[in-house]
């Protein structure tokens, strides 16, 4: 059974179930959004693992950027869902310096959910690409400054890249050419793209899900609402009195 | 423009009273300037008032549709919070018009509510409960062929009040961004939302008629319309809705700067005359009247209204011996020897003096909303824009226990805000993030130390160092920009009144009779004195603010 949620009752779901998972506020509405605007978008954000990878007591701790430079930071061990913004500001503001930044995060998981993070770097007027692997594809997603909504191709991965299965790039930068440059490099590759998801196509998606709804598996509701009531306090007649009565 | 420090302080928020361009203001407008055509095309009531009744509303755009279900409800279970599970009306507004199949589904889940699931062609979801004062009484004078006693009806001023109000989204509705870009009539805050409660007024009174003509055919009669239009819609307020004032923080400046900037362009281009003068002292009579027939239990309230009634009489007098050419030296005037109370209830009343300078305001009611990092911004300027616009938050001495005594937290009852006092309430440990305040704070101190280590640094090296603090930052960034940021309120303050909070939003909704019932929450008064169904069509004269008793 599925119950059709609208993108907000989603959002706002993701938010109190990433909170009662023990998420602080930064890393909870990351992710809710990331995971939500994949959703939206018919890119299945609902089966990003959104449960804290390293502990299951407490919040996984957020990431950090263990080196910062001038052109590069790298980031380990982390969910994209949490840390893809993060990074992806960072690349920004060195973007804003030197025109030019490019990102790697390390040791990553859910890598998809950086698309989500493209156009808020695209607002800030930069054009920006991301890319990464998995054992079928080589995933290239880009946006030109001001867009909405990015474009994504996935182009067969045959050549044998195991080190990169958990890696992610982002590159970003005020001058279009630059970044496609970057995305003919990358498409050159390969001879054909298996799949291509249009910003047009994203974009009529995302209308459908504003339109009528996201339809979202009743067991996974459940879930999400089981994470969410832990940020519940039982009620008493003292409680009651908090809230006026 | 009056400065930030000003306007955002907590204490003045919590006495703004309705302007032109509230939201039921601007809806009214338009709904009588467009003439909408709203008809009841189901009205099956039992003898007692239960059933399903349906208004359809077809605007200059569109066709919508009202569906109140009106259910027997024991007085046991008639509560105003939000806790409750059984209603005397639930109703749900919809897009287009409703087949035999969505009546069904409707049927089977607007009446349990948050219990229930709708879907996108529903755009509210609301209930509400008869006056246990007022309805029965109206009832039965009208199936005795009288009408009821006017001083006994202004006491309460309504038939039904209304406990919640659902819209963007919830329970399967359509999000708002689908009611903004789809129905141009509702593409404003709130505008939804409100013209349910016009039409869940209009039932309460369709329906109270009904009931006495079912009673007694020979005998009954119709409500006068003077008395309909007297009687508003009820409401109560509590805890639930002051989170959305901390969490549309862009919005919440955006109502503040639109006000704001009304009041600026009158005092810029508008001159005092002889004329203005005297409709201001007409407005200020009204107004005194109004205030003067609100019937309130709480005496904070009541001395409150009644020192404002002596400050805006003598404002009265004053003017009468003004030769003063411009608003600003009246104003400072006013400023100089009245309450918060008496200075914001004037500039509500200049507001509707000069019409033709504001009302295109209307149309910059709506704003996208997204908290932004701005990643390249050194933190030496972020540190300047915390100085600059949170000086009132380095004010606070977070050492001392009081201010941060309170916490705010979710109850297992529907999710309802509550509050709890550090130390002492269970929940502490799931509090909310409401504590703007010390979250800046804590920003602050932490901001300067890393600038001492790195000096060249910008946003993004501290969120990604510290990435605790992104969301936080995203706000003070964003915030920044604005002339009228964060409101200023230290929420976990031992003396916090949350009431506050809820006035300064209603009154942007256009309520009117605040009627505080403890510091958490306030009942007050929708619609009151503004046109019913039938006056659609009618000259409309949009004077319905500060309503008082009619003639009689």
């Amino acid at each position: 059974m599925a119950i059709k949620l609208s993108l907000n009752e989603l959002t706002s779901l993701l938010k109190r179930s990433l909170e009662g998972l023990a998420y602080c506020q930064s890393d909870f509405e990351d992710a809710a959004n990331a995971i939500a605007w994949l959703e939206s978008h018919g890119l299945k954000g609902l089966e990003i693992e959104i449960l804290p990878a390293r502990s299951a007591h407490g919040a996984e701790t957020s990431a950090t950027a263990s080196e910062s430079g001038e052109s590069i930071a790298v980031f380990a061990n982390n969910n994209v869902a949490f840390c893809g913004r993060m990074a992806v500001e960072l690349a920004c503001s060195i973007a804003a310096k030197d025109d030019f930044a490019e990102i790697e995060i390390q040791h990553c998981r859910e890598r998809r959910a950086i698309l989500s993070s493209l156009p808020v770097c695209a607002a800030r007027g930069l054009h920006a690409i991301t890319h990464w692997r998995d054992n079928n594809y080589l995933y290239i997603a880009s946006i030109n400054a001001f867009r909405k909504t990015p474009d994504i191709r996935y182009l067969p991965n045959s050549l044998d890249h195991t080190s990169d299965l958990n890696r992610l790039l982002f590159a970003c930068a005020s001058d279009a050419q630059v970044i496609n440059s970057l995305s003919n490099e990358l498409l050159s590759n390969s001879d054909c793209i298996d799949r291509h998801d249009s910003s047009e196509s994203l974009k009529a998606r995302y209308e459908d899900a504003i339109t009528g709804g996201i339809y979202v598996d009743d067991e996974v509701v459940n879930t999400l609402n089981g994470y969410a009531e832990k940020i519940l306090v039982e009620a008493t007649e003292q409680s009651r009195q908090g809230a006026g009565e | 423009m009056r400065s930030p420090n000003d306007v955002l302080n907590l204490d003045r928020l919590g006495c703004l009273y309705s302007y032109r361009l509230s939201f039921m203001r601007i809806l009214t407008r338009k709904i009588m300037n467009e003439r909408w055509r709203i008809n009841s095309t189901q009205f099956d009531l039992d003898e007692n008032g239960y059933g399903t009744a349906i208004y359809t509303v077809d605007t200059t755009q569109d066709r919508f549709t009202f569906v109140v279900f009106a259910h027997h409800l024991d007085p046991a279970k008639r509560s105003d919070r939000v806790i409750a599970d059984q209603w005397d009306m639930t109703v749900t507004l919809c897009a287009g018009d409703v087949d035999e199949e969505q009546m069904l589904m409707l049927r089977k889940n607007v009446p349990v509510q948050e219990a229930g699931r709708v879907d996108s062609r529903s755009i509210v979801l609301s209930r509400a409960n008869k006056s246990s004062r007022n309805f029965d009484y109206v009832v039965d004078e009208l199936a005795a062929g009288r009408q009821p006693d006017l001083q006994t009806l202004a006491r309460v001023g309504y038939l039904y009040r209304t406990t919640a109000v659902y819209g963007s989204g919830k329970f399967g509705m359509a999000d708002w961004q689908l009611v903004r870009r789809k129905y141009a009539d509702f593409a404003r805050p709130f505008a939804a939302e409100m013209f349910s409660c016009f039409m869940i007024r209009q039932f309460s009174l369709d329906q109270a008629e009904a009931i006495a003509h079912k009673r007694s055919p020979k005998t009954a009669v119709n409500l006068d319309d003077s008395l309909k239009r007297y009687m508003g819609i009820g409401n109560a307020t509590g805890l639930g809705m002051a989170p959305y004032l901390i969490n549309h923080p862009q919005l919440i400046s955006r109502w503040i700067a639109i006000r704001e900037t009304a009041i600026d362009r009158i005092c810029q281009h508008a001159p005092v005359t002889e004329q203005k003068l005297s409709a201001l002292g007409a407005m200020i009579t009204k107004a005194a009247q109004h205030l003067a027939e609100i019937a309130t239990d709480n005496e904070d309230q009541n001395r409150r209204n009644n020192a404002t009634i002596k400050e805006i009489l003598a404002i009265r007098d004053f003017l009468t011996e003004q030769r003063s050419t411009d608003w600003p030296t009246v104003l400072v005037k006013i400023r100089e020897s009245a309450s918060f109370e008496t200075q914001e209830l004037v500039n509500s009343l200049l507001t509707e003096l000069y019409p033709e300078l504001i009302d295109d305001l209307e149309d910059d009611l709506c704003l996208d909303e997204s908290l932004q990092l701005v990643p390249e911004q050194s933190l030496i300027d972020v540190r300047k824009a915390i100085e600059d616009k949170y000086g009132w938050v380095l004010d606070i001495d977070f050492d001392n226990r009081e201010s941060r005594s309170v916490f705010w937290y979710r109850s297992l009852e529907k999710s309802e805000p509550r509050l709890g006092h550090r130390g002492s309430d269970p929940g502490e440990d799931k509090a909310m993030a409401m504590t703007v305040a010390y979250d800046v704070r804590q920003c602050y101190d932490k901001l300067c130390g890393f600038i001492e280590s790195n000096p060249g640094a910008c946003a993004a090296d501290f969120a990604a160092r510290y990435p605790g603090y992104r969301s936080i930052l995203r706000r003070i960034q964003t915030m920044s920009q604005y002339i009228y940021g964060d409101i200023h309120a230290n929420l976990a303050d031992t003396d916090i009144l949350p009431i506050h909070l809820l006035r300064c939003k209603l009154s942007f909704f256009g309520v009117s009779k605040f009627d505080p019932k403890s510091r958490l929450w306030v009942r007050n008064t929708m619609f009151q004195g503004a046109p019913i169904c039938s006056d659609i069509g009618e000259k409309y004269e949009d004077d319905w603010y500060f309503p008082v008793m009619p003639d009689s």
